[in-house]
């Protein structure tokens, strides 16, 4: 039995190891005699073709799509801190405003109370009860 | 924490030698689904993406390549379910028309058809695992974990499809030679 046959043989049992069944597809691809092997044989290696660039092309897209998702994270993260920027000086402007702001109402307060006072002061005293008994061009009579 | 991050996280390069080269034994399985370059090496590569992101599993993962498996058959299986009717490409299409222009070549074609159609009538599990075994040269441990099977039974399976293949191939053969000879008594 020369080699071939018995790799054949081992090939129809289950018992061939992978690089045997290289090694027999390499045979009869070469091989001179029309069997039904070749065109089996020959049937897995068209089926098995790959196209040449199929790896190096993979590996070039993965590294573009990761660039192009960290551009996007970069893209995110600027954007983001951006905008809290934004925030924290936003806030800082309200809360200067805020405080202007009851400064002011304080002190229109203060004003108010002030001038309440005055007010009050120059208030005329409270007229006490009084008996008006002649009102007359010349002559006005009141008894307190 | 660095330190941590550098074993968990695989490099771009190791990611290249290890896993990369998967690609080329999930191309033909993918193919026998797809039927068109471009969308297998499109699916091929959102494979790629989707086990570049868990890249963090898969370095812990005692057994990548049953990982590996495990997440090619599951795509593969979403594929199947979404699988659109069958879309020749442009490409394709000059394919055969250039096939069917040259004599020889469409002999072999016709050949590599008939071994096509054989095992495509073999009943489900022997055409898987042929296809496995022998398109794709997935080892055996690699079957058992697409499959389910023990290598034992495997190896039985494997054995019948083979020669069940072989003895149909054949049929066609006698039928060819008993036609030139009738061409040749004619």
């Amino acid at each position: 039995m020369t080699k071939q046959e018995k790799l054949l043989n081992k090939y129809y049992k289950g018992e061939t190891s992978l690089e045997e069944e290289k090694e027999l597809k390499v045979i009869f691809q070469e091989d001179e005699n029309r069997t039904s092997e070749q065109d089996i044989f020959g049937y897995f290696e068209k089926e098995s073709n790959i196209p040449i660039d199929l790896e190096e092309s993979v590996f070039t897209n993965l590294k573009s799509i990761e660039k192009h998702r960290k551009t996007i994270k970069m893209r995110l993260y600027s954007l983001s801190s951006a905008a809290a920027v934004i925030i924290i000086f936003l806030s800082v402007y309200l809360d200067f405003r805020n405080t202007k702001n009851t400064q002011l109402n304080n002190d229109f307060f203060v004003m108010e109370q002030a001038l309440f006072q005055v007010s009050e002061s120059i208030q005329p005293d409270v007229q006490e009860e009084m008996l008006v008994l002649w009102v007359d061009d010349n002559v006005e009579i009141i008894i307190n | 924490m660095n330190l941590n991050r550098q074993i968990v996280q695989m490099t771009a390069e190791e990611f290249k030698n290890k896993i990369i080269p998967f690609s080329r034994k999930l191309y033909p399985m993918l193919f026998r689904i797809l039927k068109d370059e471009e969308e297998t090496r499109d699916a091929l590569q959102d494979l790629m993406v989707k086990l570049w992101n868990k890249r963090g599993d898969l370095e812990k993962c005692s057994n990548q390549t049953a990982y590996i498996i495990t997440v090619a058959k599951n795509y593969s299986f979403d594929l199947l379910k979404k699988k659109r009717p069958v879309r020749i490409s442009e490409k394709e299409k000059y394919k055969i028309l250039n096939l069917e222009a040259d004599g020889v070549q469409h002999e072999i074609k016709e050949k590599y058809e008939h071994v096509h159609k054989t095992i495509n009538k073999l009943p489900e599990k022997y055409r898987t695992i042929i296809q496995l075994r022998d398109i794709d040269g997935f080892s055996f441990d690699e079957i058992k974990e697409m499959t389910g099977f023990e290598i034992t039974y495997l190896r039985v399976i494997l054995s019948r499809a083979r020669l069940k293949v072989k003895q149909e191939v054949e049929k066609i053969y006698d039928y060819d030679k008993t036609r030139e000879i009738t061409q040749q008594i004619l």
